[in-house]
């Protein structure tokens, strides 16, 4: 990077980074909305109506959601912003059983689909309201190679990171650590690491790039340990 | 099922690529033009529908569905 040349907040990168999923996903939906709503009223059937009524709220929430992710924490994995495996059948068993409804000739059929998705939509959801899990990284000194394992642990895990400081520095590290932000949830100060403290502070997992000390972590009982 | 679908998403995406390399991409054609396109294609939908059609809206959808798929990586 050239001197005295501006660089982006991981913040406002990740946003752009994320941006075009984001849009692209919850486009499906500004879309899709209107036309169920729109199909509510020509289709006066029960089934239909609670069919189309039951998508609209699943879409709905599912969209509050993505916006939620993308906002509240953009340094976030895009992985909770796109479409997933669910998340695209369903939008493909949707979308045709949409288009058959307004054919009155096909509509039963398109109404069937409709619901054959609605299992689908709400898996999808459900996937989306799954808490991140809490993965520790032990740092014993905090300069920008250890902000940029930070950085690829949130972006490739969308986890919450808990960071365990030690060593000498362990004071000076810890404030550095809950500076910065959404990057890092939690720091602990020397924290005496046995599987009881991960389980007392729910931890699910650590982190870490040496095999040596990923190898010592799991010898004190951190639960799954692994490379990133 | 979701063989079907990752085969579709595969042909569009293949069928878009050989042709935007042989026509090469205008600068305006981005990701985000082209969803922004298909959102546009609400209106239409609605209109139409409103009006008694049925098919060119049933077609607006699966366009728009198309469209998506056309943007979207195919599933690994």
């Amino acid at each position: 990077m050239a001197p005295g040349a501006l660089q982006a907040s991981l913040r406002r990168e990740a946003l752009a980074r994320n941006w075009g999923a984001y849009f692209d996903a919850v486009a499906d939906k500004v879309f899709a909305i209107p036309v169920w709503v729109g199909l509510g009223f020509i289709h006066t059937e029960a089934w239909l109506q609670v069919a189309l009524a039951a998508h609209v709220l699943v879409e709905a929430a599912s969209t509050a959601q993505r916006s939620y992710a993308l906002l509240d924490d953009a340094t976030t994995s895009a992985k909770t912003v796109t479409a997933d495996a669910s998340g695209k059948i369903k939008q493909f068993v949707s979308m045709a059983g949409t288009a058959l409804l307004f054919v009155d000739s096909a509509h039963v059929a398109g109404g069937v689909l409709l619901w054959a998705a609605l299992p689908l939509a709400v898996v999808s959801l459900r996937s989306k309201l799954v808490a991140p899990q809490r993965m520790l990284v032990v740092l014993s000194e905090l300069g920008p190679e250890q902000v940029a394992f930070l950085a690829s642990a949130k972006r490739q895990t969308g986890a919450h990171v808990v960071v365990a400081c030690t060593g000498p520095n362990a004071a000076a590290v810890h404030g550095a650590a809950l500076a910065l932000g959404p990057l890092v949830s939690e720091a602990a100060l020397e924290p005496d690491l046995t599987a009881q403290w991960c389980a007392d502070n729910a931890v699910d997992g650590a982190l870490a790039k040496d095999a040596d000390e990923r190898d010592a972590l799991a010898a004190k009982g951190v639960p799954h340990v692994r490379e990133l | 099922m979701y063989r079907l679908h990752g085969a579709l998403y595969k042909s569009l995406n293949d069928a878009s690529t050989r042709l935007l390399n042989r026509t090469g991409v205008p600068p305006w054609l981005t990701a985000d033009s082209v969803t922004a396109g298909r959102l546009a294609l609400v209106l239409p939908t609605l209109a139409l529908a409103s009006r008694g059609f049925q098919w060119v809206p049933a077609s607006l959808v699966l366009a728009n569905a198309a469209l998506c798929a056309l943007l979207r990586p195919a599933p690994a």
